[in-house]
């Protein structure tokens, strides 16, 4: 059977386990219903990892279309820590509010994306090997300079550990409350504009020049995309630090079991990225007595992951 | 009436590099049948991209139905000119056949616009002409490679632009594929359309078109009727000899 054909079950089926997990994830898996306060706070923390994880599934199944390769995300591609380093420069100046940390985090993560495309861009063809190598060596040079500056600022070191590799447990004042949800508003409809996009992203799945004949502004839609994800991404980030790995597996894991057409893809993505932090939130929360930073948790579900790319790739190159 | 203009075209990707198109002049008319050979790192895969803009040419330069290539929206420019570029879309495994069809229709459609009913006859119509319906469902990479020449020639269908121009449609083709595509051009180009096509065999563009160019190092070596065509200039350019068979042209090497 071809699973393909049955994209609806597979989102319904996303949605129902997503439910349920939210139920469970509220009450913190003790079935006893909370008090009002502690509710707030996990409801304000429910609310930060579903949208975090949504946003950037959406932004790394778009930037593995737009770049054409199965391993952009914005963690890998450095977007993630230019953002970062946006935020950390501000936050020596004792700046809090997370919408105006995700201005200059913005800026950051667009330059980021930016170059590293120029940069990997030879004679006008896209060197994939050169993309992936820019964004590595970003992302070290720019956690870096994040460490140092948080270093400087003595924070405590346990908390450039959360901000390096991602959390959701932030806590906010009642005063910071309002900013928060508006950021989280806003990177939830910059991660469902790609959807308005959705013919373009399919026609470019095809090659650039494919795309342009069949009358697709491919440089436009690039840019499109660059736009959305650095924005969505630096609100995101600015909130939770650089969660990563949620971009780089939800949309190949969808495309395979799924599809790779943009209209399911895009929002099938969302879920199972937000599915998949809540998840890693609830074992981050429950298993140790402090609690993980994402990424960590992540990191250690991609190995599977990534012996399963290395499996099919294998696979692939045996049948051709 | 000149459908594509071309006015002392120069290109190179590089401004310091050699130009890889030198001071071409030449004009297509509407209807016309017209093959682009030449031997390999002549200029023609330079050519076809300039001419369909995927690469920015001079201003002024590249006329398409009397205007700048430079001054259409990609959606607008698409409406006359379909391109083919060699081919590039087997290893898709997001679309199928009947999606790729649907794209087909996007120079017509606004954001968010959905197919409309006559959008579907003519992919319909399209799918009759080149007989795909029976691969609709199939993921293009699926597709054999003489499928995959029916289901481009489906596209430009549903595209219904007024000019096509390709890039070696017909390279990775057997036999009776490239027939079939070429007998699918000559239709083409017999229900009123303009037909621009850069081909490697020197045989099927003489059997097939009306028009040749022959390029040479970025520049026009000839152009006109297949008729006019002076063997020994063939020789010259392709560094071999030549001797016309009937109406078929015969090569022997020159060593």
């Amino acid at each position: 059977m071809d699973m393909r054909k049955n994209w609806y079950v597979w989102l319904i089926l996303i949605l129902l386990f997503l439910g349920l997990f939210s139920v469970l994830y509220l009450s913190n898996f003790t079935f006893k219903f909370p008090t009002s306060e502690i509710l707030r706070i996990r409801l304000v923390r429910f609310l930060v990892t579903f949208v975090a994880g949504y946003t950037l599934a959406v932004a790394g199944g778009s930037l593995q279309t737009i770049l054409q390769n199965p391993l952009a995300d914005p963690y890998i591609l450095g977007i993630s820590s230019g953002a970062l380093l946006g935020v950390a420069l501000f936050k020596i100046l004792n700046l809090h509010l997370y919408i105006a940390l995700s201005v200059p985090a913005f800026l950051f993560a667009a330059l980021t994306i930016f170059s590293i495309y120029y940069l990997a861009r030879v004679k006008g063809t896209l060197v994939k090997e050169l993309l992936i190598l820019g964004g590595l060596f970003l992302n070290f040079f720019f956690n870096g300079i994040v460490f140092y500056l948080l270093v400087l600022k003595r924070e405590v070191l346990e908390e450039i550990l959360y901000v390096l590799w991602g959390f959701t447990g932030v806590i906010v004042t009642s005063g910071e409350l309002p900013f928060l949800l508006i950021s989280l508003v806003l990177a939830f409809i910059l991660a469902c504009l790609p959807l308005i996009r959705i013919r373009e992203l399919d026609a470019i799945t095809l090659g650039d020049q494919e795309a342009l004949s069949l009358g697709v502004d491919v440089h436009g839609i690039r840019n499109f995309v660059f736009f959305t994800t650095s924005a969505s991404t630096a609100l995101i980030v600015s909130i939770t630090g650089a969660v990563g790995f949620v971009g780089l597996m939800i949309p190949n894991i969808i495309k395979k079991i799924i599809g790779g057409k943009h209209a399911v893809l895009i929002p099938a993505s969302g879920l199972g990225g937000a599915l998949l932090l809540l998840i890693a939130d609830s074992i981050s929360r429950n298993i140790s007595p402090v609690e993980l930073p994402l990424s960590i948790i992540l990191g250690i579900f991609a190995v599977p992951f990534f012996f399963w790319i290395i499996w099919r790739q294998r696979n692939e190159s045996s049948r051709s | 009436m000149k459908v594509v203009e071309v006015n002392n075209l120069t290109f190179s990707y590089e401004p310091s590099f050699e130009p890889l198109i030198k001071n071409l002049t030449f004009s297509v008319e509407k209807g016309s049948f017209l093959s682009i050979i030449g031997p390999n790192g002549s200029g023609k895969t330079t050519i076809f991209r300039l001419l369909t803009g995927m690469i920015k040419p001079a201003k002024n330069s590249v006329l398409i139905w009397g205007k700048d290539v430079n001054d259409y929206s990609r959606k607008e420019l698409v409406r006359y000119v379909s391109a083919l570029p060699s081919a590039e879309i087997i290893h898709n495994e997001v679309l199928r056949v009947q999606d790729y069809l649907e794209l087909a229709r996007y120079p017509y459609l606004s954001v968010l616009q959905s197919l409309s009913k006559i959008d579907y006859s003519i992919i319909e119509n399209a799918k009759k002409i080149t007989q795909i319906q029976r691969l609709a469902n199939k993921y293009l990479w699926e597709l054999s490679q003489g499928e995959l020449a029916r289901v481009r020639i489906a596209r430009v269908l549903a595209q219904d632009s007024k000019i096509i121009i390709m890039d070696e449609p017909t390279a990775h083709l057997d036999i009776d594929h490239k027939l079939w595509f070429l007998g699918a051009l000559r239709r083409l180009k017999s229900s009123g359309k303009t037909v621009v096509t850069i081909i490697h065999d020197i045989n099927l563009a003489y059997r097939f078109s009306d028009e040749i160019m022959i390029l040479n190092e970025g520049r026009i070596e000839f152009l006109g009727f297949k008729e006019d065509i002076d063997l020994r200039l063939l020789e010259k350019v392709f560094n071999v000899k030549v001797r016309k068979v009937h109406n078929d042209l015969l090569f022997e090497e020159t060593f």
